[in-house]
């Protein structure tokens, strides 16, 4: 029911007490509406309902409403309903752009100046689909950003839609680029390592370490290692190990395992890290 | 099992890559690590001799073989080298066997 104003000794119908009680309780017959709409007096204490499958607007204009008159707003329609202050301010925490079966409460707080209670429908306009999703935010809607990579961490990136982007994890104040650790004897196996892709072995004591994403330069620092199993080392089973240097690239590095007769020789463990500020 | 990628090298050297990611596919790796337009094959990794005395005579013939020519090659130069040796130590009266022993 609209704003009334009773008289002393008015007499109310049933019909009229049902309708001032549907609107106590916040319901009520609603008002639809099928296009834009600019709000009037006689929807104080109504509800207006905006079914269009367009965009659409309700504006809001000063002198129509006194403080303390409030108008239910509610969008079934597919189109965005926007709340839109015409002569009058319109102040809201949420937003102003009504989605499909959105809604909530414009209250007066003087003739030109109005709020906007909006109605948050819990899970109803979740973006979250799987597990592990984080709900974020575009510069306009709310969005999913689906779970990333195991080990990988959030990092801000104010290029990317949501601000937000996995990476993979950094390691040493990301100084170190690349690392592995493999067999270089029996049967082969990589022992551990981080952006590294794959290791070629070109035959014996000879080896290329092929990474998961290319060094942003070739004058990286390069650690190189070997172990040797059988006791004390000696100078049958002493190894050393060099880099090409002209095979010391952003996408590979190869490396060669000598004996200390200065042959190629195979070292029981490989070990290679890349470092780079 | 864990599976490699093999392809054949110049002097028809046998190269194989292992993979070190979980992050990508074998498929993936293979595009991404071995030469561009070299044929390759995925097999498992046990699937290579777990000796390598002769892996510079390893070949690919419809698996993982080990060339005869080649393993040849590579018994002739310990060989030579340890004949070498040895001929140099005799020259202190030291004799081959001993050579050997100490070479060994």
């Amino acid at each position: 029911m609209a704003k009334q104003t009773f008289s002393v000794g008015q007499v109310l119908s049933a019909a009229q007490m049902t309708s001032l009680q549907a609107t106590a309780m916040g319901g009520g017959a609603p008002v639809t509406k099928t296009a834009s709409y600019t709000l009037v007096a006689a929807d104080a204490g109504t509800v207006i309902q905006m079914n269009s499958a367009s965009s659409t607007t309700i504006t809001v204009n000063t002198a129509l409403f006194a403080a303390g008159d409030s108008v239910q707003i509610q969008n079934i329609g597919a189109g965005v309903c926007t709340i839109t202050a015409g002569t009058a301010t319109v102040t809201t925490a949420g937003s102003l752009a009504l989605s499909q079966w959105e809604g909530g409460t414009l209250y007066f707080t003087s003739t030109s100046a109005s709020i906007f209670f909006d109605v948050v429908q819990s899970g109803s306009t979740s973006p979250l689909t799987t597990k592990g999703d984080l709900y974020t935010r575009t510069s306009s809607a709310d969005a999913r950003l689906p779970v990333g990579t195991n080990g990988y961490t959030l990092v801000a990136d104010s290029a990317e839609t949501t601000g937000l982007k996995w990476q993979a994890a950094s390691v040493g104040q990301t100084y170190f680029k690349a690392f592995c650790s493999f067999n270089g004897t029996g049967t082969p196996a990589v022992l551990n390592g981080y952006n590294v892709s794959s290791i070629t072995d070109n035959g014996t004591g000879d080896y290329t370490v092929n990474f998961t994403n290319s060094i942003s330069s070739a004058n990286y620092t390069f650690l190189l290692s070997v172990s040797k199993v059988g006791g004390v080392v000696s100078l049958g089973t002493g190894r050393m190990i060099v880099a090409q240097e002209d095979e010391i690239g952003t996408n590979s590095l190869r490396v060669n395992v000598f004996s200390t007769a200065n042959a190629l020789a195979d070292a029981d463990r490989v070990n290679v890290g890349l470092v780079l500020a | 099992m864990s599976k490699i990628i093999v392809y054949t090298g110049k002097n028809d050297k046998l190269i194989y890559v292992l993979p070190a990611t979980n992050d990508l596919t074998i498929e993936e790796i293979a595009e991404k690590d071995v030469p561009e337009n070299t044929p390759y094959h995925i097999i498992e990794a046990t699937d290579l001799p777990s000796d390598r005395t002769y892996r510079d005579a390893w070949i690919w013939n419809n698996g993982v073989v080990i060339d005869e020519n080649k393993k040849l090659e590579i018994d002739n130069a310990i060989e030579n080298k340890i004949n070498t040796k040895a001929a140099l130590l005799e020259r202190l009266g030291i004799t081959e066997d001993e050579a050997r022993l100490l070479l060994a």
